[in-house]
Order: C-alpha cells, then sequence, then structure tokens
C-alpha cells in the first residue's frame, strides 16, 4: 500500500482526474461549441468601422492605421486571449483547475523545468491552433484536457503542508458545486440540450 | 549618464503633460454629467460658501443618485477660480495630478529599487498607458485619487527605511485622504494598509510607538467616511449597483430546475444557497479584470472609460509583462515586490462587489502593478538583449501608440460623443442667445439631467439657484418631459428632442461632435 507523501499524491491526482472527468462528461449533450475560430470576414468589417471615423476615411493616416496588415494580428490576438480569459477558464476548469494550472505555471517557470517548459510550449500552440481550426468540439476536448493535465505540475505544491491540503480539499468541493450549478456551461456550449 | 537620465526623465514627464492636456477641453467630447455637477458646485462654493443644494461647505456632495466625496471638489475650486467655469478648469485637477503620477512612480522606483533605468521604464509605460490617460483627461476623481495613494505610499515606505515620524504620518494621511478622493479606495486603502503593514511587519515592530500613532491618525481621519460608508447615503450607490441580488439567485435556481440534466434537477434546492452563489459571482466579477481581453484587447466597453477597440493597456505590455514576473526574482527589494503583487490582488475588490465588471475605473490603481511589471520587463528587454531586438520592440511600440493617438485625438470624439452626452454646451449656448425673447423656455428631461448644464454653461448666479431654483427648474428654464403640455402658453421655446413631432416654428438642429442632431429648437405660439 501506498503510504506518504506518495500516496497522499496519487489520492489528490485521483480527485483532480474524477472532477475533470465529470465536468468533460457534463459537455456531453452540447450541441454547439463556443467557437474560437479566427474569421476573415472580420478583419474587413474592423477595418471599414475603423475608417469611418477618420476625418479623411481615404487619407494615407487612415490606411496606415486601418488596414488588414494591422486589424488581423489584433483579431487573432483577440481571439486568442479569449481562450484565456480567465472567466472561461474558471467554467472549463473550475476554481481548482484554476489555481492548481497558475501553480503549475509558477513552479515550471521558476524551476526551469524542460518537461514543463515544453508541455507549456505545446499547451500555447495548441491554443493558435484552435483560433486557426474549425472543430470547435475537438477544440474544447483537447484544450479541457490539456489544461487539466497542466494542473497535475501543482500536486507537489498541494501536499507539502496541512493548511495547503485543506485549501485543495476545499478548492475541490467547491469546484464540484460551480460544476453542478453550472450545469449548461454557459461559456463553453452555445447550445445545450438534455434528454 | 545621469545628465542623460535627467533629460530622459524631463522627456517623459513632457510627453505625459503633452497627452494628458492637450486638447481636453474638447476632447472628451462633452462634459459628463458628474464633470459638470462638480463644476458648477465648485463655482457655487466659490461664490457663496455653499454648494448648489445650498449645503454650507459639504463634507459629501449630493449627486445624481449618489454622494461625491470631497477632495476633487475641493481640488477644483482654485482651479475654476482661475481658469473660469469651463471644461479644462473641471478636467485641470485630474489632468495635473494624472501628469504628477508619471513623475511619482519614478521616485517611488528608484527610491524601493535603486534602479534609475527601472524607474524611467516604468515611467514611460505610465505616461503612455492608454488606462491612466483616459481617466487623467477627464474630471474623474479615480485619477486623482491614485495619485493621492501613491503619494501616501512613497512616504510610507520612506518613512519605513528612514524611521522620520512626520513622513509617516504624512503618508498615512494622505492614504486615508484617498478615501475621500474616490469610492473604490474606501475598500482599497485599508485592505492595503494591513497587508502593507504584514509585509513590512518587523520594521514596524521596531518603533511599535510611531505605528501606533499613525495607526490612530489613520483612523482618526478615516472616522467620518467610515461613518458614512455605513450611512444611507453612503450605501445608496452601491445598493444600486450591486453585484448580487436574491431574485438573480431565484432566477438561477429556476433556470438549472428548467435546464440541467434531468436526474440531478432535484438537487436545486441544495445547491443554491446564497452565501455560495454570492461567492462565485463575486469570484467571477474579480477574474474579469484579469482578463487579457479587458486588459490588452478590448478594454471596458463603456465609451467614457477607454477607447473600447483598445484595452485598457498597450497590447506590447503583454510580452513585457510575461518577461516581468519571470525577471521578478533579478529584484532585491522581496519587500516591494511582495508589495506590488498584494497590490494587484487587491487592486479589483472594490469594482468586484458591484456592475458592471470589469469596470476600468473602479479598478484604475491595478495599473500601478502592472506598469511595474511591464517595466521590469523592458527594462530586462533594453538590458539584455540584442540591440536588433530592442529596436524591433522599439518599433512595435511606437506602432501601437500611433495607433492609440490617431484614435485618442482622431476617432475617439466623434465616435463616443452620446457617451460624454455631447450637444449639451451647444444647446446652452444657443438657448442662452436668444432665451429673453420667450416668456418660458422648456427643455425636454433627455439625455439625463439638463437643468445641471443649464447651470454651468449660462455660469448662472448659485445665490439665485439656491433660494428659487430646482433640478425642475430656474429663472424661465424649466425642464419637462416629452408628454408636458407645452401648446398652453403662448411665447414658448421648446427644446425637443430630435425626433419629437412637434407644431411649431423649427429654428435650429442641435448637433454633437459626430455630427448628429441630438436636440431640436422650436419656438411655439409666437405672434410677431
Amino acid at each position: 500500500m501506498l503510504t506518504g507523501k506518495k500516496g497522499l499524491k496519487i489520492l489528490l491526482a485521483g480527485l483532480l482526474a474524477g472532477l475533470f472527468c465529470f465536468r468533460i462528461w457534463q459537455s456531453t449533450d452540447c450541441v454547439n461549441f463556443r467557437s474560437f475560430t479566427f474569421d476573415n470576414r472580420r478583419i474587413t468589417a474592423t477595418v471599414e468601422a475603423g475608417r469611418r471615423y477618420e476625418t479623411n476615411p481615404d487619407g494615407l493616416l487612415s490606411k496606415l492605421a486601418h488596414n488588414k496588415f494591422t486589424v488581423a494580428p489584433y483579431e487573432f490576438g483577440l481571439n486568442l486571449s479569449a481562450l484565456l480569459d480567465p472567466k472561461y477558464l474558471l467554467d472549463l476548469i473550475g476554481p481548482l483547475g484554476l489555481a492548481a494550472a497558475l501553480i503549475a505555471v509558477y513552479y515550471i517557470v521558476s524551476q526551469r523545468s524542460k518537461a514543463g517548459l515544453i508541455y507549456l510550449a505545446v499547451l500555447t500552440l495548441v491554443q493558435i491552433l484552435a483560433t486557426l481550426f474549425t472543430s470547435s468540439k475537438t477544440d474544447m476536448l483537447i484544450l479541457c484536457v490539456l489544461w487539466f493535465l497542466l494542473g497535475f505540475w501543482s500536486l507537489n505544491f498541494f501536499v507539502k503542508t496541512k493548511a495547503r491540503l485543506i485549501v485543495f480539499v476545499v478548492l475541490w468541493a467547491y469546484s464540484l458545486w460551480l460544476f453542478f450549478i453550472t450545469w449548461q456551461l454557459p461559456l463553453i456550449c452555445n447550445e445545450i440540450l438534455f434528454k | 549618464m545621469k545628465n542623460l537620465n535627467k533629460l530622459l526623465l524631463a522627456l517623459i514627464l513632457l510627453l505625459a503633460v503633452f497627452l494628458r492636456f492637450n486638447g481636453i477641453a474638447a476632447n472628451p467630447p462633452g462634459l459628463y454629467w458628474d464633470e459638470a455637477v462638480i463644476g458648477y458646485d465648485a463655482y457655487s462654493i466659490l461664490r457663496t460658501g455653499r454648494d448648489h443644494h445650498n449645503v454650507h461647505l459639504p463634507l459629501f456632495f449630493e449627486s445624481f443618485g449618489d454622494w461625491k466625496l470631497p477632495v476633487y471638489e475641493y481640488l477644483t475650486i482654485p482651479s475654476v477660480a482661475v481658469l473660469g467655469l469651463n471644461e479644462l478648469a473641471v478636467r485641470f485637477p485630474s489632468a495635473l495630478l494624472g501628469s504628477f503620477s508619471v513623475l511619482l512612480i519614478y521616485l517611488v522606483l528608484k527610491n524601493q529599487t535603486k534602479n534609475e533605468k527601472l524607474a524611467l521604464c516604468c515611467a514611460l509605460l505610465l505616461a503612455i498607458s492608454p488606462w491612466h490617460i483616459q481617466f487623467s483627461r477627464a474630471g474623474f476623481e479615480s485619477s486623482s485619487a491614485l495619485f493621492i495613494f501613491l503619494l501616501g505610499y512613497y512616504l510610507v515606505v520612506k518613512a519605513i527605511g528612514s524611521q522620520k515620524a512626520k513622513l509617516l504620518i504624512g503618508g498615512l494621511v494622505l492614504i486615508a485622504l484617498s478615501q475621500y478622493t474616490y469610492h473604490a479606495y474606501r475598500i482599497f486603502a485599508p485592505l492595503f494598509l494591513l497587508g502593507l503593514g504584514f509585509i513590512y511587519r518587523d520594521s514596524l515592530l521596531k518603533f511599535k510607538k510611531l505605528a501606533l500613532v499613525g495607526l490612530l491618525v489613520f483612523f482618526t481621519i478615516s472616522a467620518p467616511i467610515i461613518a458614512f460608508t455605513f450611512s444611507k447615503e453612503g450605501v445608496i450607490r452601491a445598493s444600486s449597483q450591486k453585484a448580487t441580488s436574491s431574485v438573480e439567485l431565484e432566477k438561477a435556481r429556476l433556470h438549472f430546475d428548467q435546464f440541467s440534466k434531468p436526474p440531478f434537477r432535484f438537487l436545486s434546492k441544495y445547491l443554491y444557497q446564497e452565501s455560495l452563489y454570492n461567492s462565485q459571482i463575486l469570484l467571477k466579477n474579480y477574474l474579469d479584470h484579469f482578463s487579457s481581453t479587458f486588459l490588452f484587447f478590448r478594454g471596458d466597453q463603456v465609451g467614457r472609460h477607454s477607447l473600447v477597440d483598445l484595452g485598457q493597456v498597450n497590447v506590447f505590455e503583454l510580452p513585457l509583462i510575461l518577461i516581468g514576473i519571470i525577471c521578478l526574482k533579478n529584484l532585491k527589494n522581496r519587500k516591494f515586490i511582495r508589495t506590488m503583487i498584494l497590490w494587484l490582488v487587491i487592486a479589483p475588490i472594490p469594482a468586484m462587489i458591484v456592475m458592471p465588471t470589469p469596470h476600468a475605473n473602479r479598478s484604475l490603481q491595478m495599473i500601478i502593478p502592472l506598469v511595474f511589471l511591464g517595466g521590469v520587463g523592458l527594462e530586462y528587454l533594453i538590458s539584455h538583449t540584442h540591440k536588433i531586438v530592442i529596436g524591433l520592440f522599439g518599433l512595435w511600440m511606437f506602432g501601437v501608440f500611433l495607433i492609440y493617438t490617431n484614435q485618442l485625438f482622431g476617432s475617439y470624439p466623434k465616435k463616443f460623443a452620446p457617451d460624454w452626452q455631447a450637444g449639451n454646451r451647444e444647446m446652452v449656448n444657443y438657448v442662452k442667445s436668444i432665451s429673453a425673447k420667450y416668456k418660458k423656455v422648456y427643455i425636454t428631461n433627455i439625455a439625463g439631467v439638463p437643468y445641471i448644464y443649464l447651470l454651468f454653461y449660462t455660469k448662472y448666479d448659485p445665490s439665485l439657484y439656491q433660494k428659487a431654483g430646482s433640478s425642475k427648474g430656474f429663472a424661465n428654464f424649466q425642464i419637462v418631459d416629452t408628454n408636458a403640455k407645452i401648446y398652453k402658453e403662448k411665447n414658448v421655446l421648446y427644446v425637443a428632442p430630435v425626433w419629437q413631432k412637434i407644431e411649431g416654428n423649427a429654428l435650429r438642429a442641435i448637433n454633437d461632435s459626430r455630427p448628429e442632431p441630438v436636440y431640436k429648437v422650436w419656438e411655439l405660439n409666437v405672434n410677431r
């Protein structure tokens, strides 16, 4: 039988995995997942909207400030930032997942863990890909799993003291409760139907 | 090197002053009603010693549906005395203190990190910060409150280092005063002091008596505002915009009953406990202020609080802040780093308890730790990377800055005229020029509270208004609804909303800065 910190870590990992699986299971009735895909038509619309208020809409300054090259990176960044919105992440992985992810990033960066840094690079790459391709369901599932897995880096932090362990348990219960009351997945799913 | 740093600081300050003062009389394009009432109350106190509600030197000023705090009101008095009652006078204290904040952040950083380059980087980032510029260019109290608080903090940390009683008392007095400047500081200032006391507990324990005297001074000065906070007047605004309500809880519970997965619907009576439910609303409101969309791409969606299409913080600060976080461990003053983290963590708390969120005005204090983190990143970039990288990054910064200034000085006044209630100045000036010819002047009560604009732009004698005026009218001006019986009397001038059909003689349409018509001026029953 596993005892001590290793056993505790496995227990916490089980709790974390259980919580994450519950959230993914909740999304199985979702008809349309929210899409973060980069929309070309919006770039044109934004360029036109920007020029409308210029003193000379067809002037050089207006064209320099509002064109596809200035707007496209901005729109791309906007979509990417929506994927990193803390409220969206709260809906996706809950308060425990969010806290665990933050602690994990802190650990990875401060200890310069190679595996961790590679993982962060993969996570960033997937976020970028999610804004470029249209399968919103696949995006959501992959992102959800990747964020959940990131949380496992934080387990060392939580098993260090009793106080931290209590924080973990409280956050776990709070996350479970939050997942229950947000069964309609307001920020993840555009349409959800339960039979 | 010292001379170069001084020159750079002077240039940064000049830039800060230019961005905060350039054209503030006409941009923002209109005087928002909160600014108008501040200006007229300052004028009224200057002339009569009483505000327009006839209260002698009030500590709290009655406004529209809430109460205003005194510091900005009294700061506006000298400005109105020198510049007259106009937009520039109302906005001058905010722009001035906003510009001084740039110098102050330089002094704070220099004092705490002994790194002049870092201090200059932070000053530059604050000087060109869209968030800080936005609130310094209008008569918002938040920018002045930030200056007063930052000055207080500077004196307190200087006092802790030097153990000088005067500095500590002075600093705490200023921090207490910040609570009388803007509502958010009633929550932020005490929480910050509590945290600061914890961070510097070992230093404070060394001079307990002085610390206790300082605390006593702080609480003595804060006593009236604490009493006000819990009074009926003090909670009006907070309760009208409260983020949590039992009605919303009930709605959410019913929604769960109808739309959650059927086998679990019975759980609603156990899951919806009020305090627990409210906690998640507050948590979401709090996290809203850390949304990268709000910070870097699309700011506060109220046109008075941002340029809306650009973030509260310049987008190039995103990588700088990330680099800054990583490089924090290079800084030696750990207590200062902890203070900045504390500042960032508690800054959105005043904004999370009321709606809407994210709210750039109520969370303006976030800008200081963000500028600090960005400054650390910029200093690292300048000191440790190749010249080509610095050049490319500088080019990006310059490009973003150009786009921002083009929007601020170009399209902003046109795009956000309704947010600033633009058109009221033009309406009052026109009505003033012809009102003597009419027996009565009716003005419709659209776009807020027109009586304050009439008082402000006609510079109406405050003593006459105190005696016989009210928000329903004064002299021959009458504020009316659009369904008022305006045809009863002869020789009437009527200022109508542009969409209202009137049987009379149309004199002129009043445009705002877009230019779009806001009012139409009519004369009714005139026999000439």
